[in-house]
């Protein structure tokens, strides 16, 4: 009795997750299905599921529309660039406030920790204005470094390096090694787990990256994935068909680095809880 | 004798420079990021405090006005309908989310095959981009091709109804889109606060006769209190961001029936180029989204004895 009214229960639990995670994921089905069908299937009322006559003409079309090899390079190289620095220079943070007393540690801490209240939202026009003073503007590194900083990276390691123990970087110490090498050969090494959650967090938030974009980028071989999307649409007509082909395309690295370290995206979360 | 003394010398000479570098090699270490976070942020918000107090359009040059900029600001009809469009994406979005990603963390606590990967196809939503994912839901909400026009008609709506260009409904479509690219990650934090309550409280519960509802009621939620006001206080913060998806799906339309506040700030500093009222306005932002965050601290804080 009590065993058949847990099969139903388990039953019934099954069914509610699988109809859950398949409305979830039903918007990226659509997509895809979308991205093989041709304009005739596209733009047909009532829609298709599945592609009747599935076609690899969006892709081909679609890919020559915009510069897209350009703007995979651009926003590969933006976020690689952005996500080594800023991995490095919140390690290198992180492991100063961990390990070292020094004068004013809890005021720049507190500082760094006060800027998680300030988004990019509210300073996006002076930061506008500062890259065009410097130059900055439709160039590599006004989209690079104004996003290396991150409050939440110092937060990060800070924490993974409070858990090494003292002892190791004393002993090192006493064996004559410079802090530099103490921090280059021993504690880095050490730190992979968090710098690859660090690592991931950053990439993603790099590929996905819209509104400083929007703001530096003024002619088109400066593109990113992003923008290049949303400047896919016309003014009067959109070809839904191409501009999902392009979609599925700008979605691959994203996934491939999801199954890759899903384990890592949950631990990065239940690490810190944040980001975004 | 002698060997003391040329050990001492020989530490002595060994450990001074060490002793001085580290007086300097914390700075050292937190420099490169002080100086980019000082040119990137606080340049900027000093800058944007300062500039709230000019009026400047780029076209001529910057005049002083005091506190003028701040009160045309309140004075500006669309500020505060934007500001009207923020809240209630705000509150809808922690209406539905926070119960939904409770209500999947609960689901997928529990040691069933798969989970796993139900965990994975219910967060991945999260790691995409706002962009990716707004033109996806943009094509779906198409009034001719859309599929959830066809959807819709199947349980007795009208099938080309253009839900995104009607002014009273296209706010429940971003609404929508905010909820469910953001649950799976509301539920991993969730699910992180479930796995910290130890099994031997719900055992307790048990021998004392609750069911599961009352065990969900008097025990879990409460214990989940602490982590509820964290995922509240990010959330609202998070959500009144809200910029990326309005900008593809209505780009603030019909009319201005969807622009939120950072719309508002990004169409008066970039497309009308009105720098300081810009500026004025994001000052405001700040303000808001520092209250709110001491409220909820101050308010859920107290109850959740997290102070």
């Amino acid at each position: 009795m009590i065993t058949n009214r847990l099969k139903i229960s388990r039953g019934a639990m099954y069914l509610i997750l699988i109809a859950i995670s398949t409305a979830t994921f039903f918007p990226f089905l659509w997509m895809v299905s979308t991205a093989f069908k041709p304009a005739s299937e596209v733009f047909q009322s009532p829609p298709n599921f599945i592609p009747q006559k599935p076609t690899l003409s969006n892709f081909i079309i679609g890919w020559s529309i915009l510069p897209f090899g350009r703007i995979f390079f651009n926003t590969t190289f933006i976020t690689v660039t952005r996500t080594v620095l800023s991995a490095f220079l919140a390690s290198l943070a992180g492991y100063a406030f961990a390990k070292y007393r020094f004068w004013g540690h809890k005021f720049f801490f507190l500082l760094i920790l006060a800027t998680l209240m300030i988004p990019f939202q509210l300073t996006m026009i002076p930061v506008f204005l500062l890259l065009g003073k410097i130059g900055w503007l439709n160039t590599y590194q006004g989209l690079i470094f104004p996003g290396v900083a991150q409050a939440f990276g110092v937060f990060l390691m800070r924490q993974y390096f409070r858990t090494i123990p003292t002892e190791l970087i004393e002993v090192s110490r006493l064996d004559g090694a410079s802090e530099f090498r103490i921090f280059f050969q021993i504690i880095l090494p050490l730190a992979k787990p968090a710098l690859a959650v660090l690592a991931i967090f950053s990439f993603q938030g790099s590929w996905n990256e819209f509104l400083l974009p929007l703001i530096v980028v003024e002619s088109d071989w400066l593109l990113t994935i992003q923008l290049g999307l949303s400047k896919f649409r016309g003014e009067l007509w959109t070809d839904w068909g191409q501009l999902m082909a392009m979609t599925l395309i700008s979605i691959i690295p994203v996934m491939i680095v999801f199954l890759a370290f899903q384990k890592h995206f949950i631990k990065g979360i239940s690490l810190t809880g944040t980001r975004g | 004798m002698t060997g003391t003394e040329k050990g001492l010398r020989l530490s002595f000479f060994r450990r001074r420079p060490n002793i001085s570098g580290i007086k300097v090699v914390p700075y050292l270490f937190i420099l490169p990021h002080m100086l980019l976070l000082f040119i990137f942020v606080l340049i900027p918000v000093v800058w944007v405090l300062v500039l709230s107090f000019f009026h400047w359009d780029v076209f001529f040059p910057p005049r002083f006005i005091w506190f003028n900029g701040f009160i045309r600001t309140l004075r500006e009809p669309l500020f505060w309908k934007s500001l009207g469009t923020t809240a209630f994406y705000v509150c809808g979005h922690l209406l539905f989310k926070i119960p939904i990603a409770i209500g999947l963390a609960l689901l997928l606590n529990r040691r069933i095959k798969g989970r796993i990967l139900f965990r994975g196809l219910i967060y991945f939503p999260y790691v995409v981009s706002m962009v990716t994912v707004a033109l996806i839901w943009q094509w779906m909400f198409s009034a001719e091709y859309g599929v959830i026009n066809f959807l819709l008609s199947g349980v007795g709506g009208s099938y080309t109804k253009n839900i995104l260009g009607n002014p009273k409904l296209a706010i429940y479509p971003i609404i929508a889109l905010g909820v469910w690219k953001n649950a799976g990650q509301t539920m991993v934090i969730f699910l992180a606060g479930l796995q910290g309550i130890p099994e031997t409280v719900y055992e307790a519960a048990r021998i004392d006769g609750a069911g599961p509802w009352k065990t969900f009621w008097y025990i879990t939620l409460p214990l989940l209190k602490p982590i509820t006001l964290f995922v509240l206080v990010i959330s609202t913060l998070g959500s009144f961001k809200v910029f990326d998806q309005v900008y593809i799906m209505t780009n603030g339309g019909p009319g201005y029936a969807t622009m939120t506040i950072v719309q508002y700030i990004y169409r008066e500093g970039f497309e009308r180029f009105n720098l300081g009222m810009g500026a004025t306005a994001s000052c405001y932002l700040f303000l808001i989204l520092l209250s709110i965050t001491i409220i909820q601290m101050k308010f859920f804080g107290k109850e959740a004895g997290y102070q």
